[in-house]
């Protein structure tokens, strides 16, 4: 089996799984309707100005992030649950390989998200659905799914890895979107701050989309810091995972247990 | 004397038993850590947008912080009560219902207003929003009716989690919209009216503004009203779930399906 179609079957069960939670829908959609919906009316009435599409794509790669959090992120503990984690390992098809498919469909999720933040802001407070840049926009979306799906493996990894970080998992959702600057620009955050959300894929990726939406240039060069990002972890998260399986078959405690 | 044990003891069995179904590590990140970047969040929000000043955010978070534990508590409590087959057994002794239920509310509100209260205390102390130290024991009354109010709700959706299989999704999607129009982060008046409506009919809206003008100098007597108005949202949900639950039982003891599985 080729790596490409172990990571396309990888993808297309995720999504399968996905497409029928309903919990999706509160990490995907309805959070970043909500979180939308705050900071344009905050906008609208405060002194910064009115709401443009640029708060739309803060929400768009929040619930990107959420999603990949909570579903790439927790996919290991959840087959290791399930006691499957042992046919996966087991399994000829590489384990990297499976997570690098899972965590790119919980990315892929992100879409919900953007159409469903587009909408607030376009139909909810009138902003004309104008992408300056449509080609950079494609490649920006593409960038951001990637750099964050690709983010979501090292945290599988780590989580698995390290069992005590699981309880993190639940606290990670603002502090990523805090330091990624999401919904307020990086420059207003404390330095330490900055430095941190400079390492984060999602930051770049927020980035990308935004500049592509509003044509201020620098977008190609964000989705490539993103996409670079992305690999960079990827490769982290193939090593952590690689020590976690040879430490498992080494104490014959293949659910990692 | 029987029923205020039936209401204690009960109560804090199943609070500790949905601990031991939950893991309790989950309960810092969940309940004491989450809350505080919440309000450092929509802090920043609000420096970026130059609408309010921080007390106006760690205020109206701080109040939000007992909608974790209000909402999910009961509703957590009761389905998992009733997943390891205890329901018919509760449900079969003499003890009455309003004090079995009541007692599965009370330590979700205890717990929400610790979290409110340490939400409040961490990001002040964080974050310095000039709220003096004269103003904490007045904030506590709207602190503790909107916890009350929230478990109250929750608890009604604990009663249609009897019956429903979406109410977690409810309960998130209560979670989600009260965090838009309770006012903690967006001002009442600023919201379309659409808002206004669902809020004012939501715990924690009347609660939020309460705490607000108290952190702004107002006295207890001036935000009565306001108070008073978050009890009665809190107490006409605890009646719901009361009537909820009755029918329920009803159902299921003319079913003979007693554990409502």
């Amino acid at each position: 089996m080729s790596a490409s179609r172990v990571t396309f079957a990888a993808a297309a069960v995720m999504l399968k799984m996905l497409f029928r939670a309903r919990v999706v829908v509160v990490a995907t959609v309805l959070q970043p309707v909500v979180f939308t919906a705050i900071v344009s009316l905050l906008l609208r009435v405060g002194s910064r100005g009115d709401p443009t599409l640029g708060e739309a794509m803060g929400a768009t790669v929040m619930g990107m992030w959420s999603s990949v959090l909570f579903f790439a992120g927790g996919m290991l503990t959840r087959e290791r649950r399930q006691r499957t984690l042992e046919m996966i390992v087991a399994a000829p098809a590489p384990l990297l390989l499976i997570m690098l498919g899972t965590s790119l469909a919980t990315a892929l999720m992100g879409l919900y998200s953007l159409v469903a933040s587009v909408a607030v802001v376009t139909f909810g407070f009138g902003v004309p659905l104008e992408i300056a840049e449509p080609g950079a926009f494609a490649v920006a979306s593409l960038a951001a799914i990637a750099g964050t799906g690709l983010f979501g493996v090292l945290l599988a990894a780590f989580f698995v890895m390290f069992r005590q970080a699981g309880i993190f998992q639940n606290m990670l959702e603002y502090p990523v979107w805090i330091a990624s600057g999401v919904m307020v620009p990086l420059a207003l955050l404390p330095a330490p701050v900055q430095v941190i959300g400079w390492l984060l894929p999602p930051t770049w990726g927020q980035e990308a989309l935004r500049d592509a939406a509003s044509g201020a240039g620098g977008s190609w060069s964000a989705s490539l810091a993103c996409a670079g990002l992305g690999v960079g972890y990827f490769v982290l998260g193939g090593v952590l995972l690689m020590l976690a399986e040879q430490r498992a078959r080494m104490r014959a405690t293949l659910p990692l247990s | 004397m029987k029923t205020v044990r039936v209401v204690v003891v009960g109560g804090f069995l199943s609070y500790r038993a949905l601990f031991q179904w939950l893991r309790p590590s989950l309960f810092v990140p969940t309940m004491l850590v989450t809350p505080v970047f919440q309000v450092l969040f929509f802090v920043y929000v609000g420096r970026f947008a130059g609408v309010a000043d921080d007390r106006f955010y760690v205020v109206g978070n701080a109040v939000l912080g007992s909608a974790v534990a209000g909402l999910y508590g009961p509703m957590l409590a009761m389905s998992e009560e009733r997943a390891a087959g205890a329901l018919g057994a509760v449900l079969a002794s003499p003890a009455g219902r309003i004090p079995i239920f009541v007692g599965r509310m009370l330590p979700y509100a205890i717990n929400g207003l610790l979290v409110s209260c340490f939400t409040l205390g961490f990001a002040a102390a964080l974050l310095g929003p000039g709220l003096p130290a004269d103003r904490l024991p007045a904030l506590l009354a709207p602190l503790v009716v909107a916890a009350f109010a929230c478990a109250g709700l929750g608890l009604a959706l604990g009663s249609l989690a009897l019956i429903s299989r979406d109410v977690p999704f409810l309960s998130n999607l209560v979670n989600a919209v009260m965090l838009l129009v309770c006012g903690a982060n967006v001002a009442v008046p600023d919201l379309p009216w659409p808002l206004r409506a669902a809020g004012s009919v939501l715990p924690l809206t009347h609660g939020v503004q309460a705490a607000q003008r108290l952190a702004d100098g107002a006295s207890v007597g001036s935000v009565g009203w306001l108070l008073c108005t978050e009890l009665g949202i809190g107490a006409g949900y605890v009646t719901l779930a009361v009537l909820l639950l009755a029918r329920v039982e009803r159902m299921a003891r003319r079913a003979g399906t007693l554990d409502l599985r």
